[in-house]
Formats: structure tokens, C-alpha cells, sequence
């Protein structure tokens, strides 16, 4: 038996939570006419984990472990924001080597993430292939990161004035050796992608917003940068050594998904540039603050002075306590505007951690993008704002 | 006020005030809002903190205003101004129980719609929920039985 239903009536599906490309469990209510999107509801709140409460219940060192989890392709991004923030409130500056370290595991947390978005999408466009080469790039980044911390995904490797150890010899050259070898790969995704006629017939004028709608919309990150307006984090409001180095801001003006990708895949190149800069520029010195109150002593220190294994004591158990106040900080993740707000009010644990995730306001432009597309077509709309849910919905 | 450790200019301005102050700020260029989101301080009356981050994009230029609200006071929304305000708006109800004077669809966004309490409120106690299943109507929902109880020795500072 057939149904015809009027003209003009329109029907509600239901797409998610548990659905392959929604990229996690994001709940997408499609007010369809036919085929065609009339109006898109995100459902968000699946992966609410309160981490922003939990943050308040541990020491200021404590709650960087939480912070990888909320967006957990770059979870640097966070770790940096995040103490960023803490050293604002203490008023310190860490030392150089700390600070041109810290810039070159974020750019390598971009590249991962750039690398996971292009596979994933890729397979949404049913390029299936991507998504194995993609990810034996990211590979590599994550066994670097397994030689410097010890862990692959959620390295923490930060601390507040610094970072918990020096680089060792063997992940600088794995990482110099790294970048050179990526090139070549980027070039044969390209030669895959990049003109490939199904791959534009999916992307090109698909989920087209325009440079003020976004503005409006809080849309940050490569979603803004892909119609035209040129904000980013690390030149805006520049943090760590970002106003020493060289890369280029790189936008788009058509404002589409396949707009989009241009700008991510270009921004792999420009990361590739800034870790290049930092393995030739970086100083010797110090990886963190000399102040016993804040900053962790020096390991070999514990064990031979007896003031250092008291303070390490006591910043283990109690932890550092800044002078109450507020202080907010950005980093430009992957994504967009990272940001984290927190408040001490003078006690060994923090008043309130608030994360400003970028995935938030970008999937809230999300109807904007869709409305008027086709079911098909709202799945490369929706793949091409690269939203981790696990930062929507903390 | 708190000490601003961040060299962002922070004013506190009147809740019957908040519209005017991000409108002319808006017209003023800063045309993105970076952030809104609210903090909790239980010893005070007007307990609760909502926040508004601006950004200039011409110059970089941050401002940042705040608003104090007091248990069961609205505040007006802003969504008029900034179409982004709408989530974080919810967001803030949904955690704090601060409602928006004139939002187009204020319901809670990341806890379960029949949730009971504000998380984020600063007495709200960590962990020591009921976790119950069950369909509505049934035995076991939440809906049919007793709102949250938090048990004595729940994790506490």
C-alpha cells in the first residue's frame, strides 16, 4: 500500500542519537518536505558528563586531567587553555623553552585532529580509504606523544609554570623527522580529494553560511574562517610565543563545506610551518617556574633536599592556591575559540571552571546550514564543522 | 568586585540594564559574543554571576559585562542582539536555574528535561544521584516517584 501525503505537509525524522554521522551521539530532529530540509533541531546533552563540576571538587593541578577528556582530538588545546588561565591568576609567565614547547604540542594536536576530521568526513562522502590513511599519519603523532609522556591520547603533559618534563632528544627527532615526511602524504590526499568531481559534487556550495551569519551565530575556528572573516585566536589575541612565529591566517571566502575543508587542509601546512620554526628556534633553558608554592621541584631535588620533598608534599596533597579572582584564556584549538574562564576564591580549589567550547556555538549555527539541502547533503554540512560532542556537551 | 586577573575591562551593570549595555556595545563593533555563562557565590544574596564576553573584530578588543541575580530574579535575554546568546542562555538555566526574561524556547539543554535540580549551583552535592529506569508512567521513572534525595556522606569539598 502507498501514501501520498498532501503537498506542502511536512514529516519529523529522527536522525541519531545513535546514528554513524552524527560523529557521536548528537540528536538531529529533520523537519523534512520530500527529501528537502525545511528546519533542523540539534538535540544536544547525550555526553554530559559535568566536568566543569567536577573540576570543582579537585586542586588547580588536579582538574588539568579532566580538561583532555572535553575535547579529546586535540585534548592540548584544553590542557593549554586551561593553565593558562591558573598561571593568569598566580600572575605567572612559565619560561621560555616551557612556552615554545607548549606551542609545538599543540600544533602537532591540530595536525592529529585536521587529519581525523579530513578521514572521517571522508568517510561520510564514502571515501572510505581516507580514513586508514589519515590515521596512519595521526599514528605517528600519537606514538610521538607516548615517547614524550608516556601516553597517547590524553597526555596532560603540562603543569602550572611549565611542563612536567623536558623534551627528550629522541621525540625532537621524531618529530623533525615526522614533518618531513607528511608533505608527501598531504600531497597524495590531494591528489585523492581535492579535484576529485564526487568529492565536490558533495561539498562545493553544500551548508554555505555567510561571514556575518556566522559572526552572529558565534561560529569560530575554520567554520568562520571559511566565509571570510580572518579571526583567529593566535593572532587576535595572541598567547605564548604565537607573535614570534610566522604562518599565515588562512580563509576562504565562499563560505561552504567544501570552503571549509580548503581551509583545514591549508592549515595543516601552516602547522607544519610553526613546528619547523619552534624545533629551529628553541631555546635552551629552564621547563619550569622556580617557586615552590606553585610550581613543582625539580625530581632529582626530592630526593636530596628535604624543603623540596615538602613542597612537592604539599602541592601533591593541597595543591597551589592563587589570590581570589577571575581570569579568562583563549587558545585557538582545532576548532575554534577554546576558552576557559575560572574563579578562585582563595581556597586550594577552584569556585568554577567554565569551558568555552568551540563545537558549542559552531553546532548551533548548525540549522542555517542544512535548511533547504538535501537529507544527504546535511551529512557533509554536518561533517564539515568539525564539532566533538564530547566539547558540546561537556 | 572579584580581582579581574586578566587585563579584560569588566563592568557590572543593572539586570534592567543588560540590553541596552550589549546593544550599544554590539553597535559599537564588538559584534562577537565570545561567551556567556554564569557563576555561582552562595554567602552572597544576589547569589549568581552571569557573564558576557564581547570581542571587537576589528581590533581585538574584549570587554567584558556582568550581571548579578539573586534567586528567582530574570534576567532579560539577549538573544534579540546575539541569535548565538539562544544555547548559552539555556545553558545557564539548565545549570543554574537563572531564567531569561523573553528567550524564544527556554528549556534545559544538556541535563534530561525532567531533571530535577541545578547542578552547577555551588550547595548542589557531587555524585549521590537516584539513578532510576524505566519508561514514563511506569514504576521506576522519575516522574513517579519522590524528587532527588541526596544521601548523608555525599562528597562534599
Amino acid at each position: 500500500m502507498t501514501t501520498t501525503l498532501p503537498p506542502h505537509e511536512t514529516m519529523l525524522l529522527n536522525m541519531g542519537p545513535q546514528h554513524p554521522s552524527t560523529h557521536g551521539v548528537l540528536r538531529l530532529m529533520l523537519e523534512l518536505d520530500g527529501e528537502v530540509v525545511v528546519a533542523a533541531r540539534p538535540d544536544i546533552g547525550f555526553l554530559h558528563t559535568g566536568i566543569e563540576k567536577s573540576c570543582e571538587y579537585r586542586t588547580f593541578h588536579q582538574a588539568i586531567t579532566l580538561t583532555d577528556r572535553i575535547d579529546y582530538l586535540s585534548p592540548y588545546s584544553n590542557n593549554l587553555a586551561y593553565v593558562d588561565a591558573v598561571e593568569k591568576l598566580f600572575g605567572v609567565t612559565p619560561p621560555p623553552r616551557a612556552r615554545w614547547l607548549r606551542v609545538l604540542l599543540a600544533e602537532l594536536h591540530r595536525i592529529g585532529s585536521h587529519l581525523v576530521w579530513l578521514g572521517t568526513t571522508s568517510i561520510d562522502l564514502a571515501a572510505s580509504s581516507m580514513l586508514i590513511y589519515t590515521f596512519r599519519e595521526r599514528e605517528e603523532i600519537l606514538a610521538l606523544m607516548e615517547e614524550l609522556s608516556g601516553v597517547r591520547m590524553m597526555t596532560s603533559f603540562i603543569r602550572i609554570g611549565g611542563l612536567p618534563a623536558d623534551a627528550t632528544t629522541k621525540f625532537l627527532e621524531g618529530t623533525a623527522s615526522f614533518l618531513e615526511r607528511l608533505p608527501a602524504h598531504l600531497a597524495e590526499y590531494d591528489d585523492l580529494l581535492r579535484e576529485n568531481p564526487i568529492f565536490k559534487g558533495r561539498m562545493v556550495g553544500i551548508g554555505r553560511i555567510s561571514g556575518d551569519d556566522a559572526v552572529a551565530w558565534s561560529m569560530t575556528g575554520p567554520s568562520l574562517r571559511a566565509s571570510g572573516v580572518g579571526y583567529d585566536v593566535r593572532r587576535a589575541i595572541p598567547y605564548e610565543i604565537y607573535p614570534e612565529l610566522e604562518f599565515d591566517v588562512i580563509t576562504e571566502t565562499a563560505g561552504d563545506s567544501y570552503a571549509r575543508y580548503l581551509v583545514r587542509r591549508r592549515e595543516i601546512d601552516q602547522s607544519i610551518r610553526i613546528c619547523r620554526q619552534v624545533l629551529e628556534r628553541l631555546p635552551d633553558g629552564p621547563i619550569r617556574i622556580d617557586d615552590p608554592l606553585i610550581a613543582y621541584p625539580k625530581r632529582e631535588l626530592i630526593h636530596t633536599s628535604m624543603e623540596s620533598l615538602i613542597h612537592h608534599y604539599k602541592l601533591a596533597t593541597e595543591g597551589p592556591i592563587p589570590p581570589p579572582g577571575e581570569a579568562y584564556a583563549a587558545v585557538e584549538s582545532p576548532r575554534g575559540e577554546y576558552g576557559v574562564h575560572v574563579v578562585a576564591n582563595g581556597t586550594n580549589l577552584p569556585q568554577r571552571v567554565r569551558f568555552r567550547a568551540p563545537s558549542f556555538a559552531n553546532l548551533q549555527a548548525l540549522p542555517l546550514l542544512v535548511r533547504g539541502h538535501m537529507v544527504a547533503d546535511c551529512i557533509a554540512a554536518l561533517a564539515s564543522i568539525d564539532f566533538v560532542l564530547g566539547e558540546v556537551d561537556r | 568586585m572579584i580581582r579581574v586577573a586578566d587585563a579584560i575591562p569588566t563592568s557590572l551593570v543593572a539586570r534592567s540594564e543588560i540590553l541596552a549595555t550589549v546593544t550599544r556595545l554590539r553597535e559599537d563593533g564588538y559584534t562577537l559574543l565570545v561567551d556567556l555563562f554564569a557563576y555561582d557565590t552562595p554567602e552572597r544574596s544576589d547569589r549568581f554571576d552571569v557573564v558576557y564576553l564581547l570581542h571587537r573584530l576589528a581590533d581585538g578588543a574584549r570587554v567584558r559585562v556582568k550581571v548579578h541575580a539573586a534567586e528567582g530574579e530574570d534576567v532579560p535575554t539577549v538573544t534579540g542582539v546575539f541569535p548565538a546568546a539562544d544555547w548559552y542562555e539555556r545553558e545557564v538555566y539548565d545549570l543554574y536555574g537563572v531564567a531569561f526574561d523573553g528567550h524564544p524556547d527556554l528549556r534545559r539543554i544538556l541535563m534530561p528535561d525532567d531533571w530535577m535540580s541545578y547542578p552547577l549551583r555551588r550547595d548542589h552535592p557531587l555524585g549521590g544521584e537516584v539513578v532510576e529506569y524505566g519508561l514514563p508512567g511506569e514504576p521506576g521513572h522519575r516522574d513517579t516517584i519522590a524528587p532527588l534525595e541526596f544521601p548523608e556522606g555525599t562528597v562534599r569539598s
